[in-house]
Order: C-alpha cells, then structure tokens, then sequence
C-alpha cells in the first residue's frame, strides 16, 4: 500500500471505530443500552418469577402424586436421588418415606423429569440455593417411616382433601345443585 | 536451542488461553523459536463414564465435551447411536435439530470473537461480543431451560418440543444480529489496526493443516473449502442453500474473515428452517430400557471448531461399550508448534485466540 | 535563602499575599505545596480514575461503578483504602534498592513537572525560566525510573517490558521534540506561563489555529504524548493482556497505587500541556477585571474545561481501538509522526515570516 493509502485507511479507521463506540456511550437506541443487570436489585435484574417456564431450576417432587416407581434415581447419571419405600395403605400403592433429592450433586439435567410417569417432580424457577451447611441443600420430600394405622390415616385424610376440593369445584358452579348432593349424601350415609 | 533462547511456561489464563492448557515457548525476548502445548489438565474421564451411563443418561456428559458448542457434540453422539440402533427420527425433530445447532454455531463464534478481540486489546468488540451472545443464551434459556449445557437433545429426537413464542423471538433476534454483523465489520474487518496486527501471524499451510486432520474454520481459512454440511450432509443441511466461505490468506486474518461469514451464512440457514418448519412429533419413540443391538457406529457433526465425531459399539446391553470422541481442537492444538514459529511475543495471544481452542475438547 | 519568592513561585507569592508578610518564604512553600496537591493534583487523579472506569463501562455497555456513593463517585476512596491493606510483594530482586526507588522517583518527575504547568494566572507552583524544556526532560527521566524498575526486577516478562519502553522512548522523544518548536517559535518562549499568556481567549487567538502548522504540530504532540507515556492503547510496556505483565503488576499495595497514580497523573499532565501550548489554558474570552482575586477561579474553571475535554477524548481512544504491537508503533513514529510534526514546524515558521501574530 503507499504512503497514501496507509494514512487515508489508518483515518477512516479512526472515524468509524470512534463513531461506533460514541453511539453506544449515549445509548440512544434500546439495541444500544446497557445490558447489565444488577442482581438482586429487582428493577434491573430478574428475579425467578421472570425466568422462562422451562427454566430447569431446583426440582420440587409433589409426594402426594409420587407413586415411588424409582424410574428418576435409576435414569439419574449422578445417583443424587434416593428413594426408600414401604408398602402402602392399601394394595399396589407403595408408601415413599424417603425422597432425598441431593442439589449439590445434582447437574440440572432434566432427565429424572422427563421420565416421572405421574409428572411429580418439576423443575422450579428457583436457582438462589445458598446455604451455609452443604447438607442443607439435600431436600427431603419424603413421607418418613410409618405405622400401618398412620398411614391409614393420612390415606383417609387424602380422601376427604380431595371429596373436598370436588365439592368446592362443584360450589363454584351451582350452589343449589350442591346442596341438593350434600342433602343426598347425608340421607345415604344414615 | 537457540543461542540466546529463554524458555518460559506459561501457565494457564496468562495469554488468552481458553481453558487450561500449559504453553512451553522459547524465545529470546521478541520472536518465539519453538513452542510445545501440555494438555492434559481437563481430562476427566467421559469415554469411561459413559461406559457405566444408560444410553440416553449420558447425553448430559456428551454437552460437557466441549461445552461452547454443546448441541454439536449431542448431535454426533445421537447421530451415532441412532444409526447403530437403525432409529428413523421424524422431520420435525430434524428441522429443530439443525435450529439449535445454527444458534449454537453463532453463538460460539461470538465467543471466539471476543476473544481474539481481548487478545487485541479491542474491548469495545469483545463486550459487544458477549452481548450479542446473550441474547442468544436467553434463546435457550427459553427453549431448553439452560444457558450453556443444554441437554437438548435425545436419541430419536429433541427433548421437548419448541415453545409457544421462541419462533417470534428468534425472528427477532435474527433482524438483529444481522445489523450488528455490520457494526463488527466496522470495528474488526475494515480496521487497519486490526489489520495490521492480524495479517500474516499464524499462517497455517494447507498441506500440513490437511495432514495434521485440521478441519473448520481453520482449514477454510487455508483456502480448502471442505464442510461436512455440503460434503457427507447431516440432518436436513441438504434442503438448504447456503454458501462455504473460504479465505487464500491462510492467516489468522482470514480466520477472522471466515468465522465472521460463517455466522451469515448461519443466519441464512435458520431463516431458511424456521421458515420451512414442518409439524409433526418432536421425538422418536424409545423402549424405557434401550439396548441397542451389538455393533459399531460412527457419525461427525461439523461443529463451530471442525469435524466433531464420534464412535460407539454396543455389545447389546443396557450400558455402551465404548464410546469414543475424536474432537477438532486436538488437532488443531496439534499445529502450535508449526504455527508460532517466527511469531513476535505480542503476537502469540491473538495467534492463539484464532485457533479456536477449546480445552475442554481437547482433554475431555 | 536570598531569593525573591515571587519568582520562584508565583502561587506561593499569591498565598503570601494572603498572610502577614512576616510570615517564611518555607513555610510559604509549604502551604503552596499542600495546596497544590489537594487542589489539582488529587482532584485530577480522582477526576480521571473516575471518567476512565464510567466511560469505558458506557462504552461496553455495561454499568461501570455505582454502590460507593452516587454513581460511584467515592470507588477513589475505596480503592485508596484497599491498597493500605493489601501485602506487599517483596520479590527476590537483583537491585532491590533501584526496585523499590523506581516508582517513586519517577512519581517524584511527573508530580515536579505538574508542579510547573500554570493552572491559571497565580497558581503556578514553580515558575522556572524555560519550563517547557523542564518538563521535557522530568518526562524523559520518569520513563529512565521505570525501566530501571523493570531492569533490575527478577522476572523475565518484566525486563522484556523494560526494554519496550526504552524503544517507545527513544523513538517518540524526536516527535515531541519537533512538536513541541510551534509554540515555542510562536510565542518566542520556552516559559508555559509566557506560551500561555501570548495566546488569547478565543480559539482563533490560539496557537492550535494559528495557521495550518499548528493543527499539524497540535495533532502530532497529542498522538506522541499519549504513546510516550505508555497510555493504552499504545500501551506496549505494561501490557496486561500479555505474559509480559508488565511493569505495574510486580508490585502490590502502595507501590502499585503508585504506579496506577503515575498513569493517570501524566494523561493529566499530557492533557495540561496540550491545553497550554496549543488551546490558550486558562485565558478566557471576556475580562476579568470585575472578579478581581476571584478572577483566579474562574480561570481555573476555563481550565479545568478544557482540560477535562482533552481527558474525555483521551479516555474514549483508549477503549475504541485495539493495541499496537511495538514495530507497528515504531514505524508509526519515523514514518508519520516524525514528517508531519517538521512539516508543522515549517508551515508555522512560514507563518510567522508572513508577520501573521497571535492577538
């Protein structure tokens, strides 16, 4: 290149590398602002509520739904889940008393997720899990050790939840034809 | 050794290394006479792990091959146990399959910028860099649920489905990306300082690039144009018309030139599939305990670094027999010692940037 | 001491004035001296820390220093506070003495040399006969400090970056020199208050427009004086994204504050110089008989305007382009620099036989 060339180019570069920096100093348009978030401050920064649904967060397993069929602790690469049952209430239902999901082991995979038949275990949104104690982050979801009559018990106790979240259902469609089961139920009962 | 040759190590993270690899350069001050690459500090066992890992468990280890381009390494492993298994994946699954891989393609391009970018002392491109490639994390995030190793894809298909929203946002993010591509036209390609500082640091022969196994950007860049999309095409790459950007300068400038052309090309592709997106099921039925039948398989993705490949065999149970990865960095990490001869100090950093190394890849 | 106290030191002289003229022309001095730190230099430093860290952070987009203070305002204080604590390095030295000395005498040289730059009609700390080629020569045997710093240290990266800047210095003194002859063949000088006062308020009345050989000469000493002081992105010598390392980074705790002092104080003292001899430092358009002794302030306001002008363009090059290597900032010397600062020296000199003045 000449002399010439050299200096004209070396110019240009200047002017367009300055213009391209100025426009983003002042940030005039939103593909130029700044980008930062200042976590935690909850005006800049997102928060779990704003993460995406499928945000593979800490799992969180619903013991009331969990059947305790093992498919997650077996397809776990990590064998952070651990799972002992007991025979349940009543016949073909196993009683989970330990459901120990270890997060610090836990790589986030979605695996154990993917394969839950009754879609127990979900993923959170949530991903803040310090803790000072690394046992602390072994979250337990399990229905512990019990006796036959107890676990009788919490099966009734299951029941009555759920005749009660029908008939709420049912209340807040018609509260006349609600009464009238109510009254008919009554009269069977005696 | 030279007269006055001083050997150094240099130890990890002192110049723009990415990742953790020892150099072990002689030079007398100014001009580098012979260099050695040690590797080895990432090694961490996979090829053994997988030999104990499900079939399908193991996809999550497969991402963390070389976790800047993690959907290329899930493909060629899915790619592999699914012509072992003789697994037809539906359409759909594919059209999601190269999706992914485009972003990824992008997204660890961006990454390379911005490190050749630091090793120049560009700041201003190395930020706009990793902004860029921000967005193309949420992209994920929205997709997969995960930011860098996304687990995304299984044998048979993909995991999930592609969300309500993501085909709106990725539209978005590509009008875009496509005026920022200009904005790095500015700052890098039509820089004389860049220029200056680029050009004619690092040359790669292409004889010796083709007998060291280099393939991607690197090889592209030495004026062959050899791309597995267009040579033994992969998934749907077929349907699409795009173009194989290569470069006669064999130096790092042209490196630079064609990751950056790479990325339209990249962009021209996802219009494509996200314009032609067919319906249909997102994932091939598997039995709940997959053994494939006894065999041996190999498939080779073109990831972002060259040609990822990988081999497995099955002896018919629940777990592989072995599973072997032949990754591009490796080989490309095998040119240093050529390539950094005659090189300035000041130039080993962006000499090393170009090539596009990722430690993770080459250990395993 | 037998010497007049005005002459020396007009600040201190204008601060006397102030006080009962019994008072000691030391301890005079003194006062002067303390005062001239607070007022300029410690303001200057703090100023340009801050410009530099919230400029570069609007230019990558990001949101620079904000919790110390509004917008930031009091990281000084905090990283003043941070280097008391930290450890001090005492690596295993061939010359320990010349390692521990060279950050401070070459402090010592930029600080001596601010000390001559007048900041406005009466704040001058030390007025010398031919200050400008004081200040050359402080400038000179500040960067000879720091390369006996980096000579005599034990790590290799850091006498290669010893080295570097022994080249950047030898090939950058002719540049500034050549530069550095407009004002003085203007203005007839080599005195900064004179240079200074022979200029005017307005910006025709300025050296940098008078005639082409001053925008020549102007561009050519802003551009030398940058690289000479190892202002990024000409930063060669203690470059930190190479395994150099640099001279800086050897040290820790005060001795390393000093070094990160001695970088913002000489982009002042670059930015000092190229506002006197070229922008008409403290000279203000209109006059200023209606303040009387405020007329000081208002004069440092002009040139504290100007100066930060100078440091906003400074610091927005320095995170707009990509280094240089050092046969590329070499050959940029000899090849451009070098003409064109003769080339403004000529046309200046043409311009000044044409009987074109300044006022």
């Amino acid at each position: 290149m000449t002399y010439w060339e050299t200096l004209k180019q070396a110019l240009q570069t200047l002017q367009n590398s300055l213009k391209t920096t100025f426009s983003y100093m002042f940030g005039i348009s939103p593909s130029l602002k700044t980008i930062t978030e200042e976590y935690p401050d909850r005006l800049s920064a997102r928060m779990p509520e704003d993460l995406p649904l499928r945000f593979r967060g800490f799992l969180n397993n619903d013991i009331t739904k969990c059947s305790g069929c093992r498919y997650c602790s077996d397809v776990c690469p990590i064998d952070c889940i651990h799972i002992e049952t007991e025979p349940g209430p009543e016949r073909n239902i196993s009683w989970v008393a330990v459901f120990d999901i270890d997060h610090s082991r836990c790589m986030f995979c979605g695996l154990c997720v993917d394969v839950c038949p009754t879609k127990s275990l979900t993923h959170t949104r949530n991903y803040e899990g310090s803790v000072f104690d690394i046992e602390s982050l072994i979250h337990s979801y399990g229905k512990g050790f019990a006796t036959k009559e107890m676990k009788h018990a919490w099966a009734q106790e299951q029941k009555q939840k759920e005749a009660m979240a029908e008939e709420l259902a049912l209340l807040q469609q018609s509260p006349v034809s609600a009464e009238l089961r109510r009254r008919s139920r009554s009269e069977d009962s005696t | 050794m030279k007269q006055d040759s001083i050997p150094f190590t240099l130890n990890f993270g002192q110049v723009a290394t990415v990742g953790p690899f020892q150099l072990e350069i002689e030079t007398d001050g100014e001009t580098i006479h012979t260099g050695r690459p040690v590797v080895g500090f990432l090694h961490r066992g996979i090829e053994k792990i997988a030999e104990r890992m499900p079939w399908q468990g193991f996809i999550p280890y497969t991402d963390r091959v070389d976790y800047l381009s993690a959907i290329h390494c899930n493909y060629a492993y899915a790619l592999a146990v699914e012509s072992l298994a003789q697994i037809v994946v539906p359409r759909r699954a594919v059209a999601i399959r190269t999706i992914v891989a485009e972003l990824n393609r992008i997204g660890s391009h961006l990454l390379n910028l911005a490190n050749v970018s630091k090793s120049l002392g560009a700041s201003a491109a190395q930020m706009y860099a990793i902004a860029d490639r921000e967005k193309i994390n949420n992209l994920f995030e929205m997709l997969a649920g995960a930011r860098l190793t996304y687990s995304f894809l299984r044998i048979g298909g993909v995991a999930v489905d592609i969300t309500e929203g993501f085909l709106e946002r990725c539209y978005e993010f590509l009008n875009y990306f496509e005026s920022k591509l200009e904005e790095y036209e500015t700052l890098l390609t039509n820089n004389y300082l860049v220029r200056g500082r680029l050009k004619s640091i690092g040359i790669v022969d292409p004889v010796i690039a083709v007998n060291a196994g280099v393939s991607g950007p690197i090889l592209r860049a030495s004026g062959k144009a050899f791309d597995l999309r267009k040579a033994r095409p992969y998934g749907n790459y077929s349907e699409f018309s795009f173009e194989i950007p290569t470069s006669d300068s064999q130096d790092a400038f042209g490196r630079l030139l064609v990751r950056l052309s790479e990325m339209q090309q990249a962009i021209a592709i996802l219009k494509q599939a996200l314009d032609q997106l067919p319906s249909g099921d997102f994932c091939a039925n598997l039995p709940k305990v997959f053994k494939p039948a006894k065999g041996q398989a190999y498939a080779a993705v073109e990831s972002p670094r060259g040609i990822f490949g990988v081999y497995v065999m099955s002896s018919g149970e629940k777990y592989p027999a072995r599973v072997k990865f032949r990754t591009p960095s490796f080989a490309a990490l095998g040119l240093f010692p050529s390539v950094v001869q005659e090189v300035s100090v000041a130039d080993l950093a962006p000499v090393l940037a170009s090539l596009d190394i990722s430690a993770s890849e080459v250990d395993r | 001491m037998n010497f007049e106290l005005s002459q020396i030191s007009p600040f201190s002289a204008f601060l006397g004035s102030f006080f009962s003229p019994l008072t000691p022309a030391w301890l005079l001095m003194i006062l002067a001296t303390v005062f001239f730190w607070f007022g300029v230099l410690a303001p200057a430093t703090v100023v340009i820390s801050f410009l530099d860290r919230k400029i570069s952070a609007d230019i990558q987009r990001r949101v620079g220093p904000n919790r110390t203070g509004p917008y930031g305002l009091f990281q000084w204080l905090s990283d003043c506070i941070k280097f008391f604590f930290k450890e001090d390095l005492k690596r295993a030295a061939r010359e320990p003495v010349l390692v521990a000395l060279g950050p401070v005498i070459a402090l010592a040289f930029v600080f001596c040399s601010i000390a001559s730059v007048p900041v406005s009609r009466d704040f001058v700390l030390s007025d010398v006969e031919g200050s400008l080629i004081w200040i050359f020569g402080a400038i000179v045997f500040s960067n000879l400090t720091l390369f006996w710093t980096s000579y005599a240290s034990s790590k290799k990266g850091t006498v290669l970056s010893g080295y570097r800047l022994l080249v950047v210095m030898s090939s950058y003194v002719v540049p500034v020199g050549v530069a550095l002859l407009s004002p003085v063949l203007v203005s007839g000088t080599a005195n900064l208050r004179a240079i200074v006062n022979s200029q005017g308020g307005f910006p025709w009345q300025w050296i940098f427009f008078h005639g082409p050989g001053g925008v020549f000469s102007g561009v050519v000493l802003f551009w030398s004086l940058l690289i000479w002081q190892g202002r990024a992105p000409f930063d060669v010598a203690s470059n930190e994204s190479e395994f150099s390392a640099g001279i800086v980074f050897q040290f820790s705790g005060v001795r390393q504050a000093f070094l990160i002092i001695l970088e913002y104080a000489t982009v002042f003292l670059s930015c000092e110089l190229m506002v006197a001899l070229f922008f008409g430092s403290y000279i203000t358009p209109f006059d200023l008989e209606f303040f009387g002794r405020g007329s000081n302030l208002v004069e440092f306001i002009c040139f504290w305007s100007k100066v930060f002008g100078l440091v906003y363009l400074v610091t927005w090059l320095r995170w707009s382009l990509p280094k240089f290597r050092i046969d590329q900032l070499v050959s940029m010397s000899w090849k451009f620099l070098v003409p064109t600062g003769v080339v403004g020296v000529v046309l200046t000199a043409a311009f000044l036989v044409m009987g074109r003045s300044l006022k």
